[in-house]
């Protein structure tokens, strides 16, 4: 006998009447007259095509609430600004969806967080539109005098873009001249005489050195570039800046 | 969320090709759901002709509703089968002119139990079970018998539960509270007898 019970032990016998079921001769014989019936009242079977849509809407009406659609939206507004520059990478600065490429970077540039991985992105971003605008002047068959106007002072831009990354760059490179020549990127100096009593073993960790030879000639190429491009030799301003990217 | 998104485009598909007339859904949203509803319309009505009668006819006027209305006041085609399943065992009665009078005690009619397996004693357990409860659900009003079927047997969440009675969610738990405590003061109140 048993002299109280829990609500999880009264739920566990109402479960059992779950095994309360018609039988099954019933059941299929009900079956049957429902499914003559039915089909007397015009019910057919779906085409493939019928299928399709129904899917589709059906799709669609589940998508439609509002937590949904709004998930959905913040997913394509954070791939788009992640990945649409790779999507938009194609485009050429005298068409229509450049701009967007413009957009996209921007909008990649904005979430790195970081300002030398920033800088070197915007040089990178730079370095290829300008790579874009030699190879679209350099087709003979482009011959709007506004548009190539409009696209010089493009290239100048870029250009302008790319020298101030290299100058930056530059600066602390030659503050790092003294550092000595032995050591290398991954290189830990450990100091035991500076202060050993007071604060114990001082570690320092050293920073990259930026040889001045790579700026230099990053400087080099970028003013060859230039040049070529002011000569209007665009083919060759854009192998320069190829050599770049390299 | 993923399963409960993937349940409401699975609805959404049956509903659309339902409103299509496509009988082999239809048919085969009779074979999931027809012991559900049979079971909800035995415990309202108590004998177990009449609940396979109505059964047969609710399927029916669900196919019927489907055809003819917009479904938008449904947000489950299970919820919709239990809406349906109420209005029609109250109109049963009505054009009958029957009281409705619920006794479980079926002598007539002994209740299938769905299960093969030759566990004696287990058996015995729940068929023990299963007669206590069928003796005292009649006697609780109708109300707290029927969330108990929803919920507990049919296993309806709280949300279709409040669909298909018209109900507040909060006053669906209160309800839930109150049958639950019902029941057991029934069964303990036998146990003490004994």
């Amino acid at each position: 006998m048993q002299n109280f019970m829990t609500d999880r032990d009264l739920i566990k016998k109402l479960g059992n009447l779950k095994e309360i079921k018609p039988d099954a001769s019933w059941l299929k014989a009900n079956r049957d007259s429902l499914y003559t019936q039915i089909s007397n009242s015009g019910a057919n079977n779906l085409s493939v095509w019928s299928s399709f849509v129904i899917n589709l809407k059906s799709l669609l009406k589940t998508a439609s609430a509002p937590a949904v659609a709004l998930a959905s939206l913040m997913l394509v507004l954070l791939a788009s600004s992640a990945y649409g520059h790779l999507l938009l990478a194609r485009t050429k600065p005298n068409q229509s969806l450049y701009i967007a490429r413009e957009l996209s970077e921007q909008a990649k540039l904005t979430t790195i967080l970081n300002t030398t991985e920033r800088d070197k992105m915007a040089s990178q971003f730079a370095t290829n539109n300008a790579q874009d605008i030699t190879a679209v002047l350099s087709d003979p068959s482009f011959t709007n005098a506004q548009e190539i106007a409009k696209l010089s002072t493009k290239f100048n831009e870029e250009i302008k873009t790319v020298q101030k990354t290299v100058a930056k760059n530059e600066q602390p490179a030659v503050q790092k001249v003294g550092t000595p020549a032995t050591t290398t990127a991954n290189d830990d100096v450990f100091s035991a005489s500076a202060s050993k009593d007071q604060t114990g073993l001082s570690v320092s960790t050293s920073s990259p050195v930026v040889t001045p030879t790579t700026t230099s000639s990053t400087t080099k190429i970028i003013e060859e570039a230039q040049n070529l491009f002011n000569e209007k030799k665009y083919k060759e301003a854009g192998e320069m800046l190829n050599n770049l990217i390299k | 969320m993923p399963q409960s998104l993937a349940k409401k485009f699975k609805d959404k598909q049956i509903l659309s090709r339902l409103k299509n007339k496509d009988k082999e859904v239809f048919i085969k949203v009779y074979d999931d759901f027809a012991g559900d509803i049979y079971r909800f319309v035995y415990f309202k009505v108590g004998h177990v002709e009449e609940a396979k009668d109505l059964t047969s006819m609710i399927f029916l006027k669900t196919w019927n509703h489907i055809q003819n209305n917009s479904l938008t006041s449904s947000s489950t085609l299970r919820a919709l089968l239990y809406k349906i399943a109420r209005t029609s065992i109250v109109d049963y009665y009505r054009e009958t002119g029957n009281k409705l009078e619920v006794s479980l005690d079926d002598e007539t009619h002994p209740i299938d139990l769905a299960d093969d397996k030759a566990d004696l004693a287990g058996d015995m357990d729940r068929a023990a079970n299963l007669a206590s409860i069928r003796c005292k659900l009649p006697l609780l009003k109708e109300e707290y018998r029927e969330i108990i079927v929803l919920k507990f047997v049919n296993d309806l969440d709280i949300d279709e539960i409040s669909e298909v009675t018209g109900k507040t969610k909060g006053n669906i738990r209160v309800l839930l509270h109150r049958s639950l405590a019902a029941l057991k003061d029934l069964l303990e109140e036998e146990n003490k007898v004994q």
